[in-house]
């Protein structure tokens, strides 16, 4: 259909031209075809791209494992290793001892993010003394608070169902009026963490311990069935997640272990009330006697041989007190300290 | 221009389906696929320089395997007198040695055995037969394959067991038997087995 | 012409190459031929596994030329090369009409092949939340299934020698049902599945709106006869204006056109094809609504996490469940090449989500010590790449891979409830020290003489849970000796023992 072009015509040749076009498709122009290169051409590169960013040839990629952080802070020479505060208000009891140590600021700055944790294992009252006494708690927040931190969490990865065992325990009310956040466990938000102990590899640790800048371990002394005793090392069960009844299998060194993986800011051990037999349960308010005694130190083994005192036991019945002392984690010789009693 | 894409088209897929077939002659999918089929280790170095003198058994494997054999078995060993310089067999030559045994090794990657016979101080008779089957798992799966299911556990080398006037382990890429001629000789099999493990990667 | 001919000999070729690559997943044969290649080039699963797995698994980096191949050029593997294709083609062959008219009804492009489209928007919103669902339609992971479970074993059944012995799949009856309706369907409209169902023509078609080559009717050779549209295998309306998306470049249209009017070509004119595909917003978003719903309904029942059936051993270096179930595309190369034939397809062992994927089923066969070859064959990484040494963990491995723990049950056990000698699943096992274990117990028999008896027991610091055990165990029916899943090393939760942790 092509003709030449008549220049003297150029009427007449358009009009041919388009009689020629009539009832045929339109071709595309310059420019769509210019723009359907490109949009190929984009796309072919994108998947190119894509694919290469992708690329994998060994899917199954160990997670990474976290390594849990130091939260012990330097203290001067000369400090105080251990206040011991004893009366009957447990408030004023945790106010003495932390004074004694030299105050909560020397250990939490302004801005930093503070995680507390209580042994709320159980659906108990404070009365059955299962569970570290909230108004220790709800003290400890509020001083927290006031240093500026910039979050206060409170959590424990409850045995019993945990929503039961934060509000029987009093410690979800006490600690959300003293301004805490209260994390509350669930299926999710566990990270995996090497642990390199004896028998523990790794763990799944809660997220708040693995993100908080300082770390407030606040343990209740009390009996247990299977370690005799429960105190500040037991209370690092309550940071794991997963299968973790398995570590009753080998529970003295599971406890070590765990124990030489966290290294708290600041340990505060309740003695207001003790429970004395049936622990960790407990439930028998026979079972319970008050001892208004609450202990703050740098060294948790060393608590621990205190506090085994309360419960009528040598610190040498307690297998996972040796194991940790083989660990290095701290002395059962706790009069050989710096020591306050108050 | 319409030719070459007819060309084209004919022979992209051509080349696509020859070496997806081709990779079937190639090297196995499964490594190793001894276990259940033969394959080559991928150290075949046959015909290579000898390897430097004064490096390890271990630096040499790779470069010269025959040479590395011939020095894991090398006098002096401590203890032991050898009777003659060790024997090498490949693949063919096994059947000389083992006879029917041979296609059991064969089909597990075996590259060469260097056989040797031994007395001890006391006098005592044995003889070392030293499999070198290329890699590791080829080693393992003659390994299992062979071991009685009632074989007395040994350590020795990465795995081992222990039977009348028998010592059998392997350590890396080499399977080892030993056997003893009379009772005297039985308790110095051990202390051979640890001698040569020693020497080996 | 001869393209048209030349398509034929593709379809041949690529169909012969799948069935005989098909043929030699087996221990016996497979030395090194890339077996799973086609789901390798199948974009759809590289895409699907990518966003659940946030991965491309190296197999699936074939699927890249294709997706290029698509964007310029336009839906060919569809025509050219998938084999479930060139069988409906087949069928669609055999089921062909009479009389041209009827054909091109027939072969006309209706609403309900949209339907595609949704599944596939379903499907991949299914995958973004981490459920690989994709498998249960896309057409080389069915073939796949189908030739495993189905038709191997049945041509099996009449020629010996296609496995090592013949095989029986779990409710292969299933898939063998859905298999034969998927081919019947062509009898009645050509390459319906292609047209109605298929996931990956769907996304192929998305891909060739791109294309810059496209089929292109000459409009002053036409004369309306519309015997383009008689054999039209994509319903893509050649003789008006061809819907590129639906067009997978047969040729028929070319081979049936009387004055040579069709040719392919650069870029026609935009009045002559079309990109367009009729899909609505609200259905797309209600198919993406539904993909989102789909994959917690299908986790609800039980069998899925966090408390799985004891019988979901999977095989050695499968993935932790989630991360399994993100990238297991229920195939089914891993059964075919199992040597043993002890991996099954499941049916409610790993909940519904987890359906025809792969389990040990010891009492079938079990999974040998020294085999790596499930994991080889794997096309999407859902069963990681071993090696033999890691499998066993032989240095510098520390641990085996564990699939689970053997338990004996002594109240069916020769020695233990019967006084009767056995010593079958100690032999057997392959772990170096034994796992099964015996100890000398005597006993005081129903006569009152006494008698000593070697009792086994199970060391779970040894066991891998290869099943070889249940396997061989002489109880016939349900074995004395029994595997389930706890203890697996992939799994940091079904476990027993405080040590030997994940690896």
């Amino acid at each position: 259909m092509t003709r030449k072009n008549n220049p003297d015509l150029p009427l007449a040749d358009a009009l041919q031209r388009a009689a020629d076009n009539a009832g045929k498709p339109r071709a595309y122009t310059r420019r769509e075809i210019t723009s359907k290169i490109a949009q190929t051409s984009v796309a072919a590169l994108a998947t190119l791209g894509l694919g290469t960013w992708l690329y994998d040839r060994e899917t199954a990629r160990a997670e990474p494992l976290i390594k849990m952080r130091d939260h012990r802070i330097a203290r001067p020479a000369g400090a105080v290793d251990m206040a011991i505060a004893r009366g009957p208000d447990a408030v004023e009891n945790v106010r003495k001892a932390l004074k004694a140590m030299g105050g909560l600021e020397t250990f939490i700055k302004p801005g930093e993010r503070v995680v507390v944790k209580p042994n709320v294992g159980w659906n108990r009252l404070p009365e059955q003394a299962a569970n570290t006494n909230p108004e220790l708690v709800a003290e400890v927040v509020r001083q927290c608070v006031t240093l500026g931190a910039k979050e206060v969490w409170v959590t424990d990865v409850s045995v019993n169902k945990v929503e039961q065992c934060f509000a029987r325990s009093g410690i979800e009310a006490a600690a959300k009026a003293a301004g805490a956040k209260v994390v509350l466990p669930g299926s999710t938000g566990f990270r995996a963490v090497a642990v390199g102990g004896r028998v523990l590899q790794t763990a799944e640790v809660f997220w708040p311990f693995v993100d908080a800048d300082k770390i407030i371990n606040m343990p209740i002394v009390k009996h247990h069935g299977l370690t005799n005793a429960t105190m500040s090392l037991k209370n690092w069960y309550g940071v794991i997640g997963g299968h973790r009844v398995r570590l009753h299998q080998e529970i003295d060194q599971s406890i070590a272990d765990l124990a030489a993986m966290m290294k708290p800011t600041l340990t505060i051990l309740d003695a207001t009330r003790v429970l004395l037999a049936n622990g960790p349960t407990g439930g028998s308010l026979d079972d319970v006697k008050r001892f208004d005694t609450v202990a703050v130190g740098v060294d948790e083994v060393a608590l621990d041989a205190f506090g085994a005192g309360f419960l009528n036991r040598s610190p040498s019945e307690l297998g996972f007190l040796a194991r940790a002392v083989a660990a290095g984690i701290g002395t059962l010789d706790y009069k050989s300290l710096k020591r306050v009693e108050l | 221009m319409r030719s070459t894409l007819f060309a084209l088209l004919v022979a992209v897929p051509t080349a696509l389906v020859t070496f997806l077939v081709a990779r079937g002659t190639g090297p196995c999918r499964v490594d190793p696929c001894s276990p259940l089929g033969a394959t080559t280790p991928p150290t075949a170095g046959a015909g290579r320089a000898e390897g430097t003198p004064g490096a390890t058994p271990a630096a040499n494997a790779a470069k010269d395997p025959d040479a590395a054999l011939k020095a894991l078995l090398a006098p002096p060993l401590a203890g032991f007198t050898l009777k003659a310089e060790a024997a090498l067999y490949d693949q063919k030559g096994l059947f000389d040695y083992i006879d029917g045994a041979a296609p059991v090794f064969i089909e597990r990657g075996f590259r060469k055995l260097a056989a040797l016979e031994l007395k001890t101080t006391a006098g005592g008779e044995l003889a070392a037969d030293v499999y070198d089957m290329g890699i590791t798992e080829n080693a393992l799966a003659i390994f299992t394959f062979e071991k009685p299911p009632a074989a007395q556990v040994l350590a020795l080398g990465d795995a081992g067991h222990q039977g009348r006037l028998a010592v059998v382990f392997y350590r890396g890429r080499y399977y080892v038997k030993l056997t003893a001629f009379d009772a005297g000789a039985e308790a110095a099999l051990v202390d051979l087995g640890r001698l040569l493990a020693s020497r080996m990667p | 012409m001869r393209y048209l001919w030349l398509r034929r000999v593709y379809q041949a070729t690529f169909l012969a190459l799948f069935l005989f690559l098909v043929g030699v997943t087996t221990i016996s044969f497979i030395s090194g031929y890339p077996v799973e290649w086609f789901l390798g080039f199948d974009p759809l699963v590289a895409i699907a596994t990518a966003l659940a797995g946030h991965t491309l698994f190296v197999t699936l980096a074939w699927s890249l030329p294709l997706i290029v191949l698509t964007l310029v050029m336009g839906r060919f593997f569809c025509g050219w090369i998938c084999p479930m294709g060139t069988l409906h083609h087949f069928f669609g062959w055999v089921g062909k009409l009479r009389r041209v008219p009827d054909r091109v009804k027939l072969n006309a492009p209706r609403p309900a092949y949209t339907l595609k489209y949704y599944l596939l928007v379903g499907f991949l919103v299914a995958a973004v939340c981490g459920s690989a669902q994709i498998g249960l339609l896309d057409p080389i992971a069915f073939i796949w299934r189908a030739f495993t479970t189905v038709v191997m074993p049945a041509a099996d059944n009449t020629a010996y020698g296609v496995y090592q012995g013949t095989r029986h799949f779990s409710f292969g009856g299933v898939i063998a049902i859905l298999f034969i309706a998927a081919l019947a369907m062509n009898l009645w409209i050509p390459r319906l599945y292609c047209r109605l169902l298929c996931p990956l023509g769907a996304l192929l078609g998305l891909l060739s709106r791109f294309a810059l080559f496209r089929l292109q009717k000459d409009p002053d050779k036409c004369k309306d006869c519309n015997a383009c549209g008689a054999d039209c295998q994509g319903a893509a309306e050649p003789h008006g204006t061809l819907r590129v998306s639906e067009c997978m470049l047969c040729l028929n249209c070319q081979g049936r056109c009387p004055r040579d009017g069709i040719r392919y070509g650069f870029l026609p004119s935009p009045e002559l094809t079309t990109d367009r595909l009729d899909l609505t917003r609200r259905r797309t978003l209600t198919a993406a609504l539904g993909g989102l719903l789909a994959v917690p309904l299908l986790r609800a029942g039980s069998g899925s996490e966090p408390r799985p059936s004891p019988l979901r051993i999977r095989p050695p270096g499968a993935l932790d469940e989630p991360d399994f179930l993100a990238r297991c595309i229920k195939c089914g190369v891993c059964m075919k090449a199992c040597p043993t034939g002890g991996l099954q397809p499941t049916l409610t062992e790993a909940g519904l989500e987890g359906l025809w994927t792969p389990i040990l089923v010891p009492r079938l066969g079990y999974c040998e010590n020294l085999c790596v070859l499930c994991s080889a064959v794997c096309p999407t990484g859902a069963i990681a790449p071993l090696t033999v040494l890691k499998k066993v963990g032989k240095p510098p491995h520390q641990e085996p891979v564990r699939i689970g723990s053997a338990f004996i049950d002594r109240g069916r056990c020769l020695p233990w409830a019967m006084d009767t000698a056995c010593i079958v699943c100690e032999e057997v096992c392959p772990t170096s020290p034994k796992a099964v274990y015996f100890k000398l117990e005597t006993v005081v028999t129903r006569d009152g003489s006494s008698k000593t008896l070697k009792r086994p027991f199970v060391d779970l610091d040894r066991c891998v849970g290869c099943g070889v055990c249940e396997n061989h165990c002489p109880v016939y029916d349900e074995a004395a000796i029994r595997v389930t899943s706890v203890g697996e090393s992939r799994s940091a939760k079904n476990r027993i023992m405080l040590t030997g942790g994940r690896v």
